[in-house]
C-alpha cells in the first residue's frame, strides 16, 4: 500500500497551495505601525504618567520644521517661515504651531507695557538684520527657534496623538509649495517614526527578496540542480506569506520587532527541506534501481521523526517569546510558530509529494551533483578532525565560553529610535542638528500639583531647573518661572528690584498670567500650567537621547525632588523607552529561560534520557553566550531587534543539534564505533546542517544595505549566531558524544 | 480658553448704536433693534463660563462699566472671580480714527500698566468672537441687506446680512432680529467659504432698570467652531449710568504699602 504523502499527493499540493494563496489574499490587509508606544504594556507606570500629562498640557509629539542657510536672518527667509507657520497650522491634525512670529517682546517702555510680536516686522538691511540678532540673543522665548550661528531657525508643531503618521506627506506638500533657496529640514519623534515606517517598508520591498536570491543562488551551488533550489525555496515562501496572512487575519500590526519574522522564517523554515533534498541525493547516488515515488517515500520516512522532533522543539523555543511583557515580541512568537508549523507540514507532505512528479535527474545532473558532493570529502576530513580533538575542541569551548560571559557584562542596552538612522539621512542630520542646536526632540516632564503659584513651589522649580540645566544631557529647560520671569519685565523696570524675578505672591503670579491672557497667549502659558492652575511642569529636552543619559537624569531629577511634596511623577517621552530597555532585558531572560527549559525537556522525553536534554541545550547555552558577549565586546548594543537574536538562535541550534543526534544514533545503529559515526554524521546529517547554515549566512548578508542601523548589525549577529550554531553542532555537539558516549544514543538503548 | 470674547460683543453693540445712519429696509431694521438695547451708560455684572475644545472650563465674573464721551468709547472692566484675580481693573479706551488705549491694573503690586488698543490686540482680546472683526471698522461702510425671515424659538425673526461695503467677499455677519420685539436673537458669522465660524444666541431680554424701553439679554451664548468652545454669558445686573463720567474711567497706580 503506498504512503498516503504519494497516494494524496495531488491532494496535498493543492491544499497547501489553496491555503497559501488564501493566506496572500488577506497581506493587503496589513498595517505597519513603527512607534515605540505599542511596545509598552498599558498598565506600565510612564505610559499612565505621559497619558495623565498629554491629558492636561496637550500632545507632547513634536514636529520641527527647519530652515537652513547661510545666515537664515533674511527677508526671503523669514517670509518663508511665516507663510510655512501659518499654513502648517491649517493642517488637521496639528495642534498648534509656535514659531518665532509667536515670540513676544514683553517690555515696559513710556509708560507703555509692550506685549509685542517680537517678528512683527521683517528686516530689509543689514543694519536691521543686525539689530534683530541682538533682540533675539535677548530673548528667550525667541532665541530656542534660532541656531547660535543663525544658520538655522525652525517652526515647532504639535501633533494631535491622534493624527496619523502620514500627516508628514501633508507637511511636505505644503513645505514644497512654498520653494525657497533655503534646505528644509524635519525633525522630531513623530517624523522618525514615520520615517522607520517608511524604512521598514522599502526594506521589506528590497531586503527580503535580496536575501532569498541570496539563499537560491547558495542552494543551487550546494545542490546543482533547481529542484533542490524550488523545494526549500517554495517551503520558505509560502510560511512567510501563512503567517503574514495571519497577522492580517488577527489584526495585529508590523512593527519593527514583527519585521523579524521573515527574517527568522527564512532562517529556520528552509531547515528541514534542506536535510531531505539532501538524503534525497543521498538516495540518488546510491547503485540500484530507483523511482522518484520510491525516493519520495523513503526521505519521507527517514526523516519524519527527526524532522517533526526538530520543528516542535524550535516551536516550543520560539514561544518562549509568549512570555515577553512586550505585546510585538509575544504575536512575533505565535506568528513565527505559525509560520514554522506549516513549514514542517509542508517539508514533511508538500515535499515529497511535489518531488513525486520530478523525473529522476538526467546523467549530467548527477555529474553536476557530483561536484558539489566534493564538500563531503572537506566534510570527511573535518569530521576525522573532530573525532581525534575533541578534549581540544571542549576545552578551547570553554575558553571561548568564559570570555563570552566576561563580554556579556560590557552588554549596553539602548532603546533610543534615533540611532537607527545611518550617516547621511535626513533623519539622522535633522536630529543631530535639532539635539546640537535646539537641546533635544525628546523630552521629560516634571509634574506639579497644588497651589501652583505659591512662590515658595515656584522657588523650588526654579532650583530645580538651575541644577539640571547643568547635565550635559540636557538641552532646553523651561516652566512657568522662566515665564513669570520674563513677564516681570512688562511690570517692572529694569531698575527696580522685582525685574526679572519671580513673583512676590501667588496673588501677583496669577495676576501676571490673567494679563498675559488677556493678550492672546494662552498657547504659551499652557504648555506649563494648566487652565486652572492646579499642575505645572518643568519641561526639559534631552540633547542626549541614549537610554544611559536618560537614567542618570531620572536619577538625578528623583534625588532632586524626592522631598518636594508638589512633584507628583517624573515622566516623558525619553523616559519611555527606559522602561522599554528594562522590560527587553527581563522579557528576553524570561523567554530565554523558558526556551531553554522547554527544550530540554521536550528532548529528554524524545530520547527518553535527562542527559538527552543536557547535551542538547549546553552547544545552545554556549552559542548564546558568545553571541550575547561578542556584542559586549564589539560595543554593538541590545536593543528591540537584536534582543530576539536569541529566538533565531534556540531555533536553528536546537535543529542542527537535533539533526547530528538523530543521524549519530542511526550511524550507531549500523555498527560504527564513536569516532566512525561522528566522521560518517557529519559527512551526511553535516552536510545538510552546513548548506543551511551556509544559505541563512549568505542570505542575511543582504541586510547590510538596510537602512536601520540595528538591521545591518543584524545582519552581522544573524551571521555569527549561525556560524557559532554551525561551529556548535559540527564540532562542540560531536566531540561531547565522543567523550561522554551517552547511552540514549546507543543502539541497544529503550 | 478665551475668556474675554464678551468684551468684542460690548464694543459692537456700543459702536453699532452710535454710528449706524439709519437707512431704509434692512439698515432701519438693524437701527431699531440696536436701538431697543442700552448699549450706552450702563453698568453690569456679568458671570461667564467657557468651555474649551477639551472640555475644560473656566469661569470668571467682571463688573462692566461702559460709556460714550464725544469720539470716544470706554469700557471699564473689573474682575470679580476668581479670588487671585479680584480686582484686576482693564479700561478700553478707543477714539474714532485712532488707536486707543487698553490700560490695566494689578492690584497684587499696584501697578497701572498700558497697552496700545492696536486692532491686533483687540482682535485678539476679542478673538472669542469674530465679529470683532466689523467693529473696528465704520459702520458706515457697511452694507446691509434683508435676506429673508426665520423662526427662532417659535418666532419669525428678519435676517439681516451685514458685509464689508469694500470686500463684500470677507466675512459676513447675519442677524437674525425678532420681527415683533426687534431684539437680535442671534448673530452668525461666515467666513469667506462660507463656513460659519461664530454663532451668538441671546436671549431672556428683561428690561434695563432705571430706563424706560430698553432691555438687554440676560443669557448670552457664543459658539466658536474654529476654536470649538462654548462661552456662556449671563447678566447677573444690568442698570442704566447716565451720571457716569470720564474720572470713572481712570487708573492710579497705588504705593507699595498703602
Amino acid at each position: 500500500m503506498p504512503e498516503p504523502v504519494i497516494k494524496y499527493r495531488t491532494t496535498i499540493v493543492a491544499g497547501s497551495i489553496l491555503v497559501t494563496l488564501a493566506a496572500a489574499l488577506m497581506i493587503p490587509r496589513l498595517e505597519i505601525s513603527p512607534g515605540l508606544d505599542q511596545y509598552v504594556p498599558e498598565h506600565l507606570e510612564h505610559k499612565t504618567y505621559l497619558r495623565e500629562l498629554n491629558e492636561i498640557f496637550g500632545s507632547s509629539e513634536i514636529i520641527l520644521v527647519m530652515l537652513r542657510s547661510e545666515d537664515v536672518v533674511n527677508e526671503s527667509t523669514l517670509d518663508r517661515l511665516r507663510i510655512l507657520a501659518d499654513e502648517l497650522g491649517q493642517i488637521e491634525g496639528i495642534e498648534r504651531v509656535v514659531s518665532p512670529f509667536d515670540a513676544r517682546d514683553i517690555l515696559y517702555e513710556d509708560g507703555f507695557m509692550l506685549m509685542e510680536p517680537f517678528l512683527d516686522e521683517i528686516p530689509v538691511d543689514q543694519q536691521e538684520r543686525e539689530k534683530l540678532k541682538q533682540r533675539i540673543n535677548n530673548n528667550k522665548m525667541a532665541e530656542r527657534f534660532f541656531a547660535d550661528d543663525f544658520s538655522l531657525v525652525s517652526v515647532i508643531l504639535a501633533k494631535d496623538q491622534d493624527a496619523p503618521d502620514e500627516i508628514v506627506d501633508t507637511i511636505r506638500k505644503v513645505i514644497s509649495t512654498h520653494p525657497g533657496e533655503d534646505e528644509v529640514l524635519l525633525g522630531g519623534l513623530p517624523f522618525i517614526t514615520y520615517s522607520i515606517k517608511g524604512n521598514i517598508k522599502s526594506d521589506m520591498s528590497l531586503l527580503i527578496p535580496l536575501a532569498l536570491i541570496f539563499m537560491v543562488g547558495m542552494l543551487y551551488s550546494f545542490f546543482r540542480e533547481w529542484r533542490g533550489v524550488l523545494m526549500p525555496f517554495l517551503i520558505v515562501a509560502m510560511s512567510i506569506i501563512l503567517s503574514f496572512g495571519l497577522m492580517a487575519l488577527l489584526g495585529w500590526k508590523i512593527s519593527l520587532i514583527t519585521i523579524l519574522m521573515p527574517i527568522m522564517l527564512i532562517a529556520i523554515a528552509n531547515d528541514y527541506g534542506i536535510h531531505l533534498l539532501t538524503h534525497y541525493q543521498e538516495l540518488i547516488r546510491r547503485k540500484g534501481r530507483k523511482s522518484m515515488k520510491g525516493i519520495s517515500v523513503q526521505i519521507y520516512r527517514d526523516l519524519k521523526r527527526p524532522i517533526l522532533i526538530t520543528g516542535l522543539t524550535t516551536i516550543g523555543g520560539i514561544l518562549g517569546l509568549l512570555t515577553h511583557s512586550m505585546v510585538p515580541a509575544a504575536h512575533l512568537g505565535v506568528l513565527t510558530a505559525s509560520g514554522i508549523g506549516f513549514a514542517l507540514i509542508l517539508s514533511l507532505w508538500f515535499l515529497p509529494a511535489m518531488l513525486s512528479y520530478f523525473k529522476l535527474p538526467s546523467a549530467a545532473s548527477l555529474r553536476r551533483q557530483e561536484k558539489a558532493v566534493r564538500t563531503n570529502r572537506w566534510l570527511r576530513r573535518f569530521g576525522r578532525w573532530v573525532s581525534h580533538h575533541p578534549r581540544w575542541i571542549v576545552g578551547l569551548t570553554a575558553l571561548v565560553t568564559v570570555v563570552g560571559i566576561l563580554g556579556i557584562l560590557l552588554v549596553r542596552v539602548d532603546t533610543n529610535i534615533e540611532g537607527y538612522f545611518l550617516g547621511k539621512s535626513e533623519v539622522r542630520r535633522s536630529t543631530e542638528l535639532i539635539n546640537e542646536e535646539f537641546g533635544g526632540s525628546q523630552f521629560v516632564s516634571v509634574m506639579f500639583e497644588g497651589d501652583i503659584l505659591l512662590p515658595e513651589i515656584l522657588q523650588r522649580m526654579e532650583y530645580y531647573e538651575e541644577e539640571i540645566r547643568n547635565d550635559p544631557a540636557v538641552g532646553n529647560v523651561s516652566s512657568p518661572v522662566t515665564l513669570l520671569k520674563e513677564l516681570s519685565k512688562g511690570f517692572y523696570e529694569p531698575d527696580e528690584q522685582e525685574y526679572n524675578q519671580l513673583p512676590a505672591s501667588a496673588d501677583e503670579a496669577y495676576q501676571f498670567l490673567e494679563v498675559f491672557s488677556m493678550g492672546g497667549n494662552e498657547e504659551e502659558m499652557e504648555q506649563f500650567i494648566d487652565y486652572n492652575f492646579e499642575h505645572a511642569r518643568i519641561l526639559i529636552s534631552l540633547r542626549d537621547g541614549s537610554n544611559r543619559s536618560g537614567k542618570d537624569l531620572l536619577k538625578k531629577l528623583q534625588e532632586l525632588t524626592k522631598d518636594d511634596p508638589n512633584v507628583m511623577f517624573i515622566t516623558g517621552n525619553g523616559l519611555t523607552k527606559i522602561e522599554l530597555a528594562d522590560m527587553v532585558i527581563q522579557g528576553q531572560i524570561r523567554s530565554l529561560i523558558f526556551a531553554i527549559v522547554l527544550i530540554f525537556l521536550l528532548l529528554n522525553f524524545i530520547f527518553r534520557s535527562p542527559r538527552a536534554g543536557m547535551i542538547s541545550t549546553i552547544p545552545l547555552s554556549v552559542a548564546l553566550i558568545i553571541l550575547f558577549g561578542l556584542m559586549g565586546i564589539l560595543g554593538i548594543s541590545l536593543d528591540i531587534a537584536t534582543a530576539l537574536l536569541s529566538s533565531i538562535m534556540i531555533g536553528v541550534g536546537i535543529d542542527y543539534t537535533i539533526h547530528f543526534l538523530w543521524r549519530f544514533k542511526i550511524e550507531r545503529s549500523r555498527g560504527l564505533d564513536h569516532m566512525d559515526a561522528a566522521q560518517e554524521t557529519l559527512c551526511t546529517a553535516g552536510r545538510g546542517i552546513f548548506y543551511n547554515a551556509f544559505s541563512v549566512i549568505v542570505g542575511f548578508l543582504a541586510l547590510g544595505i538596510s537602512n536601520f542601523a540595528p538591521m545591518r548589525y543584524f545582519s552581522a549577529l544573524v551571521v555569527i549566531s549561525i556560524a557559532v550554531c554551525l561551529i556548535s553542532a559540527l564540532l562542540l555537539v560531536p566531540a561531547i558524544v565522543i567523550l561522554t558516549k551517552p547511552k540514549f544514543l546507543e543502539p541497544d538503548y529503550k | 480658553m478665551k475668556p474675554y470674547s464678551f468684551i468684542s460683543i460690548a464694543i459692537i453693540l456700543l459702536m453699532l448704536s452710535g454710528s449706524l445712519k439709519a437707512q431704509e429696509g434692512a439698515e432701519a431694521i438693524f437701527d431699531k433693534a440696536v436701538d431697543r438695547m442700552l448699549t450706552n451708560q450702563l453698568e453690569l455684572s456679568m458671570h461667564i463660563e467657557t468651555t474649551d475644545n477639551r472640555g475644560r472650563v473656566t469661569e470668571r465674573e467682571y463688573d462692566i462699566l461702559m460709556a460714550r464721551f464725544g469720539d470716544s468709547d470706554k469700557m471699564r472692566m473689573i474682575m470679580q472671580q476668581p479670588e487671585r484675580a479680584k480686582g484686576i481693573t482693564v479700561i478700553i479706551t478707543r477714539e474714532a480714527g485712532e488707536t486707543g488705549v487698553i490700560e490695566v491694573f494689578t492690584p497684587s503690586n499696584g501697578k497701572v500698566r498700558k497697552m496700545k488698543a492696536t486692532p491686533e490686540n483687540l482682535a485678539r482680546v476679542g478673538s472669542g468672537f469674530v465679529l470683532s472683526d466689523y467693529a473696528s471698522q465704520a459702520q458706515e461702510e457697511m452694507d446691509f441687506s434683508l435676506i429673508g425671515s426665520e423662526v427662532v424659538d417659535g418666532s419669525s425673526c428678519y435676517v439681516l446680512e451685514a458685509r464689508d461695503a469694500d470686500n463684500p467677499s470677507a466675512n459676513l455677519a447675519k442677524f437674525l432680529v425678532e420681527e415683533q420685539t426687534y431684539h437680535i436673537r442671534q448673530i452668525q458669522v461666515v467666513n469667506e467659504t462660507g463656513e460659519m465660524v461664530n454663532i451668538t444666541h441671546l436671549s431672556e431680554f428683561q428690561s434695563v432698570e432705571g430706563i424706560s424701553g430698553k432691555v438687554y439679554p440676560i443669557h448670552i451664548q457664543s459658539e466658536n467652531f474654529e476654536e470649538q468652545s462654548v462661552t456662556r454669558m449671563q447678566i447677573l445686573r444690568v442698570i442704566h449710568r447716565p451720571e457716569v463720567q470720564e474720572g470713572d474711567f481712570v487708573l492710579e497706580p497705588v504705593a507699595e504699602g498703602s
